[in-house]
């Protein structure tokens, strides 16, 4: 549990000639970790996810994967190399079916015959997607597109996860059941770094908790702690007046 | 009755031909999203390769065909890089890109005028004069050995983009670029390698037509009304679509060209463009669930 | 400062329309020439600039209302003996009829497909007119002379085209400054937000359309008389489109005065090239290099650049 496989420096990122959207942030993320990053609208919640996953590219800073910087690769190197990011618009192809999309999200592994076996792996664990092979993944259940998403991340075996509001646009029952999976994900060793706009719930399921504001790490802590810490209800997760 | 149908087999062929000037087109299209009013120039650029080895080598231009193919991918190559690689980074489409494709198919237009002149060009290798019967109905050489040719082009491209590891980067790239990328491929390549690929189509698409159609320089800017039309009517970005396209409207615009008049016969091609925009006008972005 | 702004343009102005006095000392037809054919081609950049700048709808293929307007006022000439001038509002009307029933169908697609369906619509009425038997085919309609002087020949035409450039340009700034033109511009961004917005979409993507064919269509009507002869070829090139687009995209599309800069300093460069290397096939080369540098390097065109860094000389500064 303690050896650190992701870590920020002093990252610095922004959209086009825009402002910095992230301002020198540190973090750091070890194996088999679930880390939820909470913060108000426009925190840089996001922003995090997309320059660690290359769509945005640091100014500033840079981001060590098992100790190799990966600032400057392409979106499709740093996946390559085992990280997984899965946006908060479940980056499906809409006009394939589930068994194609599937094969697509192998698309790097060159043995295809492994590759058929994980497939028939990932299917025992979401043995939904395995009666909808033959349905196109854009005309399935919001719940059912989240599974997909899920299937196809863990058919590379990645080492880290970077999830973007699982529970966005999912009925409560469905979101419980993401978060289930989010962590037996997590206890296969891969680490993953959750965005929950659900505070609340994303941090149940977590390890740690970093509260984010304008762009900074405001601070992090245990889970439990964030959750249960005063001045953190007041601020972020709405906090209940008196019972 | 045995007219109409020798009509349909020659609309048939020329058809094939047709099919494979716009699978380059609709294979950019799909990729890049660009609509490469430059790809009719680069057909012509494949037919003079053609011509020039057939009248100073006496190759034959069906030979020609790889040797076409190399110089259209190796010009489109140099295209890419010069004008279209910032426009290829941006997801967003524009107008713009459009408009450099024209500039672009104006430079090769210039130029290849500059050397070449107004002059009405056909390569005629010794089969162009001939025919077949196959009892009364007459099939010439030319139009049944390009028809053919293309037919397996077509058949060949086909197989590569279902098959092959490149062909489904291809086919995932133009589903969705950014899902494309997020499972590990390298979008930019693809867009540089399928613009080649285009290119290249554009250059064997040539070569055949070099022997089926005579050609001048500015003959391209009636061809990008023809081949858009066929683009546009099969769903963009879709190559069975564009192939079904240009083998109907193809034979239609041959029974046009003998039962009213052989320049009115490229009207259909227009006309169906401004039919399906008035019909259909999401056309070329309408969604083309399987 | 302000006064440099209206003094620079009425000055060109009343220089432009005193000119031809020139004509009783020495004989500078080609000269006229040069600035009735830059009128005449600032007419069709500002009326390309209404849909194609404010609009966002790129078409190459203006020149169709052009050839339109030529041939009702060439066909009237001929058959009636009615002089072209007279006929200027007719093809007007004409071809901005036609060009609303055309943007009916075409302004239904954006982007591609409509550039598309511009140069569709060239090939088209290439067909149509080189078949028509009514308007001389692909031969054409001759047109009569005009008896006056040689000297002063060209006149009624420079009159013409300064006075319809003067028209194409107000309409211009018209539409830019114009709650329509805040429609239109509103329309090209986003055409649902703007239905939501309460603006008829439709409407007023066809009337921009319209206006545009009409102010060209009229100035087909001189052109013809100038030309004293129309045949199908002549208008219904795609060259005359791509020379409109690059114009106004080297001026800078969208502004009222970007059409006019880039019209003037495309038929300078013109003229250069023709000094130097003669009319060849090396023009269209030149002309699409032009295009492309331009598109690539200067997107927002000279007025547009330089109004973005503030350097836009007030006289140019129209909005």
């Amino acid at each position: 549990m303690n050896d650190v496989i992701l870590k920020l420096n002093n990252v610095t990122a922004g959209y086009q000639n825009g402002p910095d959207i992230l301002k020198s942030v540190d973090l750091t993320l070890k194996k088999g970790e679930i880390k939820c990053i909470i913060g108000p609208n426009g925190a840089g919640k996001s922003t995090i996810l997309k320059a660690i996953a290359g769509i945005l590219r640091p100014r500033n800073g840079n981001v060590l994967f098992n100790d190799r910087d990966l600032v400057g690769l392409e979106a499709y190197e740093i996946m390559r190399q085992g990280i997984c990011f899965l946006p908060q618009d479940r980056a499906l192809f809409d006009t394939l079916n589930v068994s194609e999309n599937l094969w697509m999200a192998g698309y790097t592994l060159h043995d295809k015959k492994e590759l058929k076996l994980r497939i028939e792996e990932v299917l025992t664990v979401f043995p939904i997607l395995k009666k909808r092979l033959s349905q196109y993944a854009g005309t399935m259940s919001g719940g059912e597109q989240q599974q997909l998403i899920f299937a196809r991340a863990i058919i590379l075996k990645p080492q880290i996860m970077l999830i973007d509001e699982p529970s966005l646009g999912l009925a409560p029952s469905i979101v419980e059941q993401a978060f289930k999976h989010i962590e037996e994900i997590a206890l296969t060793g891969v680490s993953i770094l959750l965005v929950e706009q659900n505070a609340r719930r994303g941090l149940s399921s977590s390890h740690t908790g970093v509260v984010m504001d304008l762009g900074q790490v405001v601070f992090e802590k245990d889970a439990k702690e964030v959750l249960n810490d005063e001045r953190i209800q007041e601020l972020y997760l709405g906090k209940r007046k008196s019972k | 009755m045995i007219y109409i149908l020798q009509i349909i087999i020659l609309g048939l062929c020329l058809g094939l031909v047709y099919a494979l000037m716009a699978t380059g087109l609709t294979l950019i299209f799909g990729v890049m999203r660009i609509v490469n009013l430059a790809h009719p120039i680069f057909i012509l650029c494949g037919a003079y390769v053609a011509y020039w080895l057939f009248v100073l080598y006496g190759l034959d231009p069906i030979l020609a065909i790889p040797i076409a193919a190399i110089v259209c991918g190796v010009l489109g190559a140099i295209v890419y890089k010069l004008v279209f690689e910032k426009d290829a980074g941006s997801q967003k489409y524009s107008e713009m890109t459009v408009l450099l494709t024209f500039g672009t198919a104006m430079i090769l237009d210039g130029t290849l005028s500059f050397f070449f002149k107004n002059t009405q060009r056909v390569t005629s290798p010794s089969y162009a004069t001939d025919a077949f019967f196959i009892g009364d109905i007459f099939l010439p050489t030319a139009q049944l050995y390009s028809g053919l040719v293309s037919l397996s082009l077509i058949v060949a491209l086909a197989l590569f983009l279902k098959f092959s590891t490149l062909g489904v980067a291809i086919r995932a790239t133009s589903l969705s670029r950014v899902n494309a990328e997020l499972v590990g491929i390298n979008v930019k390549f693809v867009c540089l390698f399928s613009f080649i690929l285009g290119c290249a189509l554009a250059g064997c698409a040539g070569s055949l037509v070099s022997f089926v159609f005579s050609f001048f320089p500015a003959k391209h800017f009636e061809w990008i009304a023809v081949l858009m039309s066929l683009v546009v009517l099969g769903g963009m970005g879709s190559i069975l679509g564009a192939v079904t396209a240009a083998i109907l409207l193809s034979v239609l615009a041959s029974l046009v060209g003998t039962f009213l008049a052989p320049s009115w016969s490229t009207m259909v091609f227009f006309l169906a463009l401004f039919v399906i925009l008035l019909i259909r006008p999401q056309g070329m972005f309408g969604k083309y669930l399987s | 400062m302000t006064n440099s702004k209206y003094l620079v343009p009425l000055l060109a102005l009343l220089m432009l329309t005193m000119f031809p006095l020139v004509q009783f000392f020495s004989n500078q037809n080609y000269i006229i020439h040069l600035l009735l054919y830059a009128f005449f081609y600032i007419i069709m950049t500002s009326s390309w600039n209404i849909i194609g700048g404010y609009g966002g709808f790129i078409s190459i293929g203006h020149n169709a209302f052009l050839c339109v307007g030529a041939y009702v006022a060439g066909y009237a000439a001929v058959r009636y003996g009615i002089s072209p001038f007279y006929l200027i509002g007719l093809s007007g009307l004409v071809a901005g009829i036609f060009g609303f029933i055309v943007g009916l169908i075409t302004l239904r697609v954006k982007g591609p497909s409509f550039i598309i369906s511009s140069i569709a619509l060239i090939m088209i009425m290439r067909i149509v007119f080189d078949h028509w038997d009514l308007v001389g085919g692909a031969s054409g309609i001759t047109l009569p002379f005009n008896s006056l002087p040689v000297q002063w020949s060209k006149l009624p035409h420079y009159y013409s085209f300064l006075f319809l450039a003067l028209a194409a340009i107000y309409l211009n700034w018209y539409v830019r400054h114009s709650k329509f033109g805040l429609a239109l511009r509103a329309v090209s961004h986003d055409e649902t937000r703007s239905a939501v917005a309460g603006i008829n979409v439709k409407m007023i993507k066809v009337t921009a359309f319209a206006l545009s064919a009409f102010l060209i269509g009229s100035a087909g009507a001189v052109w013809a008389d100038y030309l004293t002869y129309i045949r199908p070829n002549m208008f219904l090139v795609i060259l005359i489109a791509a020379n409109i687009v690059l114009m106004v995209i080297l001026g800078g599309k969208g502004t009222v005065t970007g059409p006019i800069v880039g019209t003037v300093i495309f038929i300078l460069f013109n003229e250069i090239i023709l000094t130097f290397f003669g009319a060849t096939e090396l023009n269209i080369l030149l002309t699409g290099l032009l295009l492309v540098i331009t598109l690539l390097y200067f997107p927002d065109g000279i007025v547009g650049s330089l109004k973005n860094k503030n350097i836009l000389p007030k006289f140019l500064d129209w909005g």
